[in-house]
């Protein structure tokens, strides 16, 4: 859901005043959203968690520098990306969890079979974005899962826009062979 | 025409069609081509599956208040104070520290100039400044024996 920039800055602006009350509003506005984009950047819950509080705490931190002319949302992924990056940094090998199985979703379909397909497909899905180097599964997690636009990929990434268009083409040659794999 | 793989674009230009951030003329020869090219259109069809099966990937909401659990860890936010005018009230904040300021400067360079033998020496000088004189006031020295010349 796009906010309006009328919206968001005066709940942002007040934050950024030291309004705690509005601060939390933005908080549980967006905490689902970047917590999924860094538990699926780092493949841990538990990391996640923590790494989604720092985030956030990073964000009041920052929020004296932002700016009313920059999406809010593009600015909040921005250290949220960073956040991640800088956990995956400090690892020596990336820890990977089979995220879908932690997923609690009504099945689309009551046929077990095509239940039990739909699960595979995830899960290869899942595998196969983990494999992605960091830059290119960040690109792409920021623009299918976040719905970001080029622009604001390279806003919240600090890359120019032909970076985005490269990596985000390299990410979907990769995971089009998987795709591809899982279907045969 | 039959179509070559030297006229097949590239994936990065497939990739950037399906996201729409190609300019209107570039949209319209990629879009051209791959409706006519198997290999590019089988391509461009895969990208468009990729995308529906990323955008079912599942998450469960958090159920838990991020907000809360943070709350006691942001610090307290100082108050921007507003712009203040240039004011010559300004200078009386600094006046005694600048008055100390110079008074030390005038005193050591006085004792400077003293201990130069300098014009300053002529000059009419406190009668407490006399305890620093070689021969202190009555030719009695404050001080250790050693303080009085040895007589030869």
């Amino acid at each position: 859901m796009r906010e309006t920039a009328p919206d968001q800055n005066a709940e942002v602006v007040r934050a950024r005043a030291g309004d705690r009350a509005a601060y939390a509003v933005l908080v549980r506005r967006y905490q689902d959203r970047v917590h999924r984009f860094i538990l699926r950047m780092v493949g841990s819950r538990d990391e996640a968690m923590d790494l989604t509080q720092e985030a956030f705490i990073k964000a009041w931190q920052a929020l004296p520098d932002w700016r009313p002319e920059a999406q809010f949302h593009t600015w909040l992924f921005r250290i949220a990306s960073n956040t991640a990056m800088d956990a995956l940094r400090r690892r020596r090998t990336v820890e990977w969890v089979a995220l879908e199985e932690q997923f609690d979703r009504a099945a689309d379909s009551p046929d077990p079979q095509a239940q039990l397909e739909s699960k595979q497909r995830l899960k290869a899905m899942d595998a196969a974005i983990a494999k992605l180097p960091a830059e290119q599964r960040e690109a792409i997690l920021l623009r299918e899962v976040e719905d970001l636009t080029y622009a604001e990929i390279a806003a919240a990434t600090g890359v120019n826009e032909g970076t985005v268009k490269s990596r985000l083409a390299r990410a979907r040659a990769a995971l089009s062979e998987q795709f591809k794999r899982t279907d045969a | 025409m039959t179509q070559t793989m030297d006229d097949c674009p590239r994936m990065e230009a497939l990739s950037a069609l399906l996201d729409g951030e190609l300019s209107a003329s570039e949209d319209a020869e990629i879009a051209g081509h791959a409706a006519v090219c198997p290999v590019c259109g089988a391509a461009f069809r895969t990208l468009g599956e990729l995308r529906a099966s990323l955008r079912t990937l599942g998450h469960t909401p958090l159920n838990v208040d991020i907000a809360s659990l943070i709350e006691h860890r942001l610090a307290p936010r100082a108050h921007a104070r507003p712009a203040r005018r240039r004011s010559r009230l300004r200078w009386l904040d600094l006046a005694p520290a600048g008055l100390g300021a110079v008074g030390a400067l005038a005193t050591g360079a006085y004792l400077g100039l003293l201990l130069a033998g300098g014009p300053a020496a002529g000059v009419a000088r406190p009668a407490a400044m006399a305890v620093f004189d070689a021969a202190p006031p009555g030719g009695l020295c404050a001080g250790i024996p050693s303080c009085y010349p040895r007589r030869r």
